[in-house]
This record gives C-alpha cells, sequence and structure tokens, in this order.
C-alpha cells in the first residue's frame, strides 16, 4: 500500500537528492530512538514526504548530525530532524500498529498478532497523544476491511475512505493550514489506494482475492485520468500553500516520482535498460 | 471580509510571482505571528494584523487558483524538467507526461491569464495610430493651457 509517494531520483539535483536522503535516514533514527528495531522496520517514503511537506510549511528548527547506520556501516551518513520527523514517526508507528491488529482479525494472519503486540505499547502513547488521528485510522481501516470482507465492489468509497484516513494524518494540527493539508492528504490517500488496487488487480484476480476493480476492470485511458484527477488535486492544494524550502524536492515527489512506482513504469525502466 | 487590496497588504505587486507572493506572507507573518508579542501591550493589534495578512494571502492564492495558472515563474529554469520524465508515463500514452489532463488545464488557464494581462494593458492595445492620436490630443490639451508639449505639432 505505501511506497509510490518517492523521489524520481534522475530528476533530482544531488544536493536536493542528499537532503531527501537526510531526512529518510533522520526519520529512520527517530523511529529507532522512540520505538526500537520494530519501530525503524516500519519507515516509508510516504512518511517521509510528510515529514518534508510540515517542514516545509512551517519551518521549524532543524537538528542535523553525521553518523554511522547498522544497516550502511561503511559511509557516514547525515541525519536531519525536527519537531515534524517525531510526527512522522508516530504517525508511522500508528498506521503499521493498526494494519497489523487489521491483519490479525480480518486473515488470522500471525504475523499481523506479533507486529500489534510489539507495536501496542508503544501506539498507546500515541493515541493518546493524538485522538483525532487515532481514531480516523482506526475508524477507516476498520471500514475498509468491512468491504473487503463484503466484498463490496466500490473503488471510489473505498479511496474516500483511505482519503479520509490520510487526510487526517496530514493534518498535524488544527490551525489555518488545516483545511487545505487535509484535502492534500484526501486526494493523495485516493491516490495510494486505486494505484494500489490497480497494481495488484491481476494478481488478486489470479489468486481471488478481493479488489474492487474486480468486476468492472477500468481501461488504461480511465485508469490514467483517475489516478490524474487526485494528483492533480493534491498538487493543486499543495502550490497554494506557501512553501518556498525544498519546493523542488517536493514538487519531484509530487509530479514525477508518484509515477515511478506504478509497475507499468518499472517495466518501461528495464526495457529502457535493456535496450 | 477585507477592505484594502489583498496585494497592499503583503506589499507585492499583483504581477508578483507566487514565489515572491509567498516569501511575503511568510516574512509578515513571522512579523506578527500572536506566540511573538504574548507579553507586548500592543498584541492584539498584531493578532489583527495576522489574521489580516493570512486572509490576503489566502484570497490572492485563490484568485489565482480559479483564474491563473499556479506558476512557474520562479526563475529557476525547473519548470519544463518534469514534462519530459520518461517515467512519467506509466499507463504508455507516450510524450512522456502523464499529467496531460493537467497540464491541459495548465495551459488553458495560462492562456486566460496572457488575455485578461493584455486587457489590462489598455484598451488602445499596441495600435500605432491610437498612440499617434493620444499623443496629438495631450498636446493640443497641454497648449490650450499654456503650454507646448510636442513643439514640432
Amino acid at each position: 500500500m505505501f511506497g509510490y509517494i518517492r523521489i524520481l531520483k534522475p530528476e533530482l539535483k544531488v544536493r536536493e537528492y542528499n537532503r531527501y536522503r537526510s531526512f529518510y535516514c533522520g526519520l529512520c533514527r527517530v523511529l529507532k530512538k522512540n520505538y526500537g528495531f520494530s519501530g525503524a522496520i516500519t519507515l516509508t517514503y510516504d512518511m517521509t514526504f510528510l515529514v518534508m511537506l510540515l517542514n516545509s510549511l512551517y519551518e521549524p528548527e532543524e537538528q542535523t548530525r553525521t553518523g554511522r547506520c547498522e544497516l550502511h556501516p561503511l559511509t557516514r551518513r547525515t541525519f536531519i530532524s525536527s519537531e515534524m520527523t517525531a510526527y512522522g514517526a508516530d504517525m508511522n508507528i500508528l498506521l503499521a500498529y493498526y494494519k497489523q491488529l487489521d491483519d490479525w482479525h480480518d486473515d488470522n494472519d500471525p504475523k499481523g498478532l506479533a507486529m500489534s503486540g510489539l507495536l501496542k505499547r508503544r501506539a498507546r502513547g500515541i493515541i493518546s497523544k493524538y485522538p483525532r488521528q487515532a481514531e480516523a485510522v482506526r475508524t477507516r481501516l476498520h471500514q475498509l476491511s468491512l468491504m473487503e470482507k463484503h466484498q463490496v465492489m466500490e473503488p471510489d468509497t473505498a479511496a474516500d475512505l483511505f482519503g479520509e484516513l490520510l487526510g487526517q494524518i496530514f493534518c498535524m494540527k488544527e490551525d489555518v493550514w488545516k483545511q487545505k493539508l487535509y484535502e492534500m492528504g484526501f486526494y493523495m490517500g485516493r491516490f495510494i489506494y486505486l494505484a494500489d488496487a490497480l497494481s495488484d488487480l491481476e494478481q488478486d484476480k489470479k489468486h481471488g482475492k478481493y479488489n474492487p476493480f474486480s468486476e468492472k476492470e477500468p481501461t488504461q485511458e480511465e485508469a490514467r485520468v483517475l489516478l490524474t484527477t487526485c494528483m492533480a488535486e493534491c498538487a493543486a492544494r499543495f502550490e497554494t500553500l506557501p512553501v518556498l524550502r525544498d519546493v523542488e524536492i517536493l514538487r519531484n515527489i509530487l509530479y514525477a516520482g508518484v509515477w515511478s512506482g506504478l509497475p507499468e513504469a518499472n517495466t518501461e525502466e528495464r526495457q529502457a535498460d535493456a535496450e | 471580509m477585507l477592505s484594502k487590496d489583498p496585494y497592499d497588504i503583503l506589499g507585492v505587486s499583483p504581477y508578483a510571482t507566487d514565489d515572491e507572493v509567498k516569501r511575503a506572507y511568510r516574512d509578515l507573518a513571522k512579523k506578527y505571528h500572536p506566540d511573538l508579542h504574548v507579553d507586548n501591550p500592543l498584541a492584539e493589534l498584531a493578532q489583527d494584523k495576522f489574521r489580516e495578512v493570512q486572509e490576503a494571502y489566502d484570497a490572492v492564492m485563490q484568485e489565482r487558483a480559479s483564474g491563473m495558472p499556479h506558476s512557474y515563474q520562479s526563475g529557476n529554469g525547473q519548470s519544463g524538467t518534469y514534462n519530459n520524465g520518461r517515467a512519467a508515463d506509466p499507463f504508455g500514452f507516450g510524450g512522456g507526461y502523464s499529467n496531460q489532463g493537467y497540464q491541459n488545464n495548465y495551459n488553458n488557464n495560462y492562456n486566460n491569464y496572457q488575455q485578461r494581462q493584455n486587457q489590462y494593458r489598455g484598451e488602445s492595445g499596441n495600435d500605432p495610430c491610437n498612440c499617434c492620436m493620444e499623443l496629438w490630443c495631450l498636446d493640443s490639451i497641454c497648449e490650450c493651457m499654456g503650454g507646448d508639449l510636442i513643439r514640432c505639432c
């Protein structure tokens, strides 16, 4: 589900890539420090984007450190973090916790039980600190799992649910930017859900798994319009925010990177490399 | 509801780029943020000013979103980059840019914006006959009042 909100590296300047990487590593470091190894493995590109977006909007004080990472011990890394990194880490854990809980309750997936158990104590603190976001994640994921259970083939409704979930996560605080951030998160959430469903459609059909597009598979053109509309609306909200810091990295993600994670794009790249 | 022109409140020209508007907003918001005036006797005034700046920014961005394209006019030359992104068309439509719908909307809005700009430049446009007529009228009025704008007329 997560991983679509990424950079398109060839289109970034080296300086910009290094800065993005520093935020990614910074988020991982905060996750590990606050939530241990089980927290660090929940790291996503999507939350890295959120951290950078909020960082650019609020321009808090940044802490920059260099050091070595256990997973990449050969080179020194730069870690950038701020108040927004802590928030991104908390949201990462929240999403991971409820997702694992759902996997256990719905599929009796033992990994879900194990992971949610590991994250439970850590998630409790986050749930009490961010009740609005926690409630949104809990209820929307539950509603999505009910749709799956009852085989409800309404991709738009499902996408809206995921959009509402991400919209609430994007609103770090209830301030003047609340509405714009919510709408941005909402359309991005719709994009993520629909892109994931479209990407998995073939495999889901083969294995008889739930996919809201199973009954009526959209044409390529319909799929393109569906996804483009979501990102267009998301980007339109973004451009109204007074974001100046790191704006080219964020634009790289919103206008180019989100498309590079789709399987058709990877096929194109592999074919081009082969040639 | 704003009583003053939002551009005046932000201290920028109506033709300022989006980045310039955003920079102006950020600088003013930082200056009048309530948290910076907690023990200040003028705290209420700062708060009013902060709210005014916020409303002005919202008004400008809304106006630009409805009639004008969001601007890539920051001059750093990045605007063309994503139009040529090879990986940006996963559904194989060619042309390299999967946001075609959004790009078409952007182009339409940009054309509307250009037309509106031409209107603001005056009804006379760039017509030399009108320009000449206007200069002659101005010279005649000047002579009536005892001066002489254009000596050879």
